[in-house]
């Protein structure tokens, strides 16, 4: 079973997102801030972590970096309501990035698809 | 240059005004020249008349008035011809009239002595053809009274000026005198002038338009700055300024109010920005959550009760997303209306207690004890009740809020200098140093807790602003985990 980490500010998008990939049959972990999110990812052997970036703070690219430092092997896809071009313009180089508001199958394409291929 | 500038004005009212200065300025020098030639001419025509005159009149008084010596005397003087039996009576005469007649230049004039039928008795050589005719005519015509004239005879290239006097001899006799001599170095200088003039009158109009060209493009280079400037000025490219450098002082002057502008533009935009990021974030982020739920709830069949969940999760972001929408319609106001909020002659402390009596309920419920006390019965100031009710509820909201079961919060107000300090303090878990100076800044968020939202993020810029319209104040002190203090300060009225 794929092991997805989701990390976000709010806590509707957590439980949504939670309970969305258990009923596709993946595990998951959630927690809204970096810190902790570091730990799971030492605890655990995460696959992919749904990544939610924050403008104009951008609080999740310091997580990013510090994952390419340590955990380059997990995928992460950037999750946001700012579109994609916006989100690629803070974070390059992510597997994939995802629009909230395109709504749950697209989540789950992508997901899926960077489980498979590395990227989406 | 276009007709209508502000160049073409100023430009033809120059030269309107130099041309204009500079043409009647010569004009006038050309005409009294003319006229004191003229003058000049005419006074030494006078003086050799009446000299002419008087030297016949001497010697006809040295040698006798009859007819013989009357013809003689009038021939000798005029042609110096002739003889008389007494002409050494008149030796010294003769002497001192050809000295005179020498200064004058006679024999270059014309001169001619006519009886009063008008035939002529002398006449100077010269005098031949149309030219005598004409002095006839003229002697005929001046019926005993000095009279001058120009005489322009261009078939003979002659310009003369010609005086004639009457002279009388018999008594009743008038005899005329006719002198003329030619202008024709007056004529000549005229002439010169008038080329130099046409010559140099232009040239100095060319000078001044000349001067103008180079003076309007020192003048107005600034002003053609300042249009480039603003064509390139666009929301993504605030940053052009205009340099200038040894400008006059009203175009400093303009460009430097440009340049202020486009910096205030600049603030104001980014501001928008910040803005337009923060109302999409606020609003989408409650729409993805509805949008995601519903998705998921209707993948399959669902119990009731998770229908009721996600109907539930919708009413809370749909409320949170009305909440975002006033508080941003307010704040909107708030920077950009003022005058539309309306204030009137209100007692804080009937506000005051109002919010009191709502939070001891709150309170109770969290076993919170408060603790109220206002140093006045009545606490006038001007202000919006609602606005001010909002923001004293807010800050007794989250004093509850963040304070923990068993808690203690007071409330209080002071007056002191003209102005009132409403003090809100609770026992609670605080605010961590580096977040305070970022507190009333818009579009901050906390990440202490969810329920932060109300209060961070629009919740304290909002109460900062209404607080600025109300030319008062609010400042906070706080300690994590020890309670936090709002101190709001209003003027007096």
């Amino acid at each position: 079973m794929k092991k997805i980490l989701v990390v976000d500010d709010e806590e509707k998008i957590r439980r949504l997102y939670s309970n969305l990939l258990e009923t596709e049959g993946f595990k998951v972990f959630e927690t809204s801030n970096p810190i902790d999110a570091n730990e799971i990812l030492k605890r655990e052997n995460i696959d992919l972590v749904l990544l939610d970036i924050r403008m104009p703070e951008v609080d999740g690219g310091i997580l990013y970096e510090t994952m390419q430092l340590f955990h380059k092997q997990t995928k992460v896809v950037v999750t946001s309501v700012y579109s994609l071009s916006e989100q690629k313009q803070v974070i390059s180089g992510a597997a994939s990035y995802h629009d909230k508001s395109e709504g749950n199958e697209i989540l789950l394409t992508k997901i899926r698809e960077v489980l498979k291929d590395g990227k989406a | 240059m276009k007709f209508n500038s502000i160049k073409f004005k100023i430009f033809v009212l120059y030269i309107g005004i130099i041309s204009a200065c500079l043409i009647s300025y010569r004009s006038i020098s050309y005409i009294k020249l003319r006229h004191s030639l003229i003058k000049d001419s005419d006074e030494k025509l006078l003086a050799e008349a009446k000299q002419i005159s008087n030297t016949i009149q001497y010697y006809l008084k040295a040698i006798g008035s009859d007819e013989q010596s009357f013809n003689f005397a009038v021939r000798r003087v005029i042609l110096f011809e002739g003889e008389h039996p007494r002409q050494d009576k008149i030796k010294e005469l003769e002497f001192q009239w050809i000295m005179q007649a020498s200064k004058f230049d006679l024999d270059k004039d014309y001169v001619s002595f006519t009886d009063p039928q008008g035939a002529p008795i002398v006449h100077s050589g010269n005098l031949t053809g149309d030219l005598l005719n004409r002095f006839i005519k003229e002697a005929l015509a001046h019926k005993g009274k000095i009279i001058l004239q120009s005489l322009d005879l261009k078939q003979d290239n002659l310009n003369l000026r010609i005086i004639s006097i009457p002279f009388s001899y018999n008594a009743s006799q008038n005899y005329t005198i006719q002198v003329g001599t030619s202008i024709e170095p007056s004529i000549i200088i005229l002439k010169q002038q008038l080329r130099y003039n046409v010559i140099i009158i232009p040239l100095i109009i060319l000078i001044a338009i000349l001067g103008a060209w180079l003076i309007f493009r020192q003048i107005f280079s600034p002003v053609m700055e300042i249009a480039r400037a603003a064509k390139n000025i666009s929301l993504e490219n605030l940053s052009a300024r205009v340099k200038i450098e040894h400008a006059d002082e009203e175009m400093k002057y303009l460009a430097d109010a440009f340049n202020a502008m486009i910096k205030r533009l600049e603030e104001h935009f980014r501001y928008i920005t910040q803005f337009s990021a923060y109302v999409s974030h606020e609003l989408k982020t409650p729409l993805a959550i509805i949008k995601g739920e519903a998705e998921l709830a209707l993948k399959k069949e669902r119990e009731p009760k998770e229908y009721k969940r996600v109907i539930l999760v919708t009413l809370e972001e749909t409320e949170r997303m009305l909440r975002n929408v006033s508080d941003l319609l307010l704040l909107a106001k708030l920077e950009y209306h003022t005058e539309v909020i309306k204030f009137e002659k209100l007692d804080l402390a009937e506000l005051l207690n109002e919010i009191y009596e709502r939070t001891k309920l709150l309170a109770i419920q969290k076993d919170i004890k408060i603790d109220y006390k206002l140093s006045e019965e009545q606490i006038r100031v001007n202000g919006n009740k609602l606005h001010l009710r909002r923001v004293f509820l807010n800050l007794v909201d989250n004093a509850i809020k963040f304070t923990p079961q068993k808690g203690k919060i007071s409330i209080s107000a002071k007056m002191e200098d003209g102005e009132v300090a409403i003090i809100v303090s609770d026992t609670g878990i605080g605010i961590a140093e580096e977040n305070l100076p970022m507190l009333f800044k818009e579009f901050f968020k906390d990440e202490i807790e969810e329920e932060a939202e109300t209060i961070h993020g629009l919740g304290l810029h909002i109460v900062q602003h209404i607080l600025k319209i109300h030319h008062g104040n609010i400042t906070v002190k706080s300690e994590v985990n020890k309670g936090s203090t709002f101190i709001v300060t209003l003027p007096l009225l």
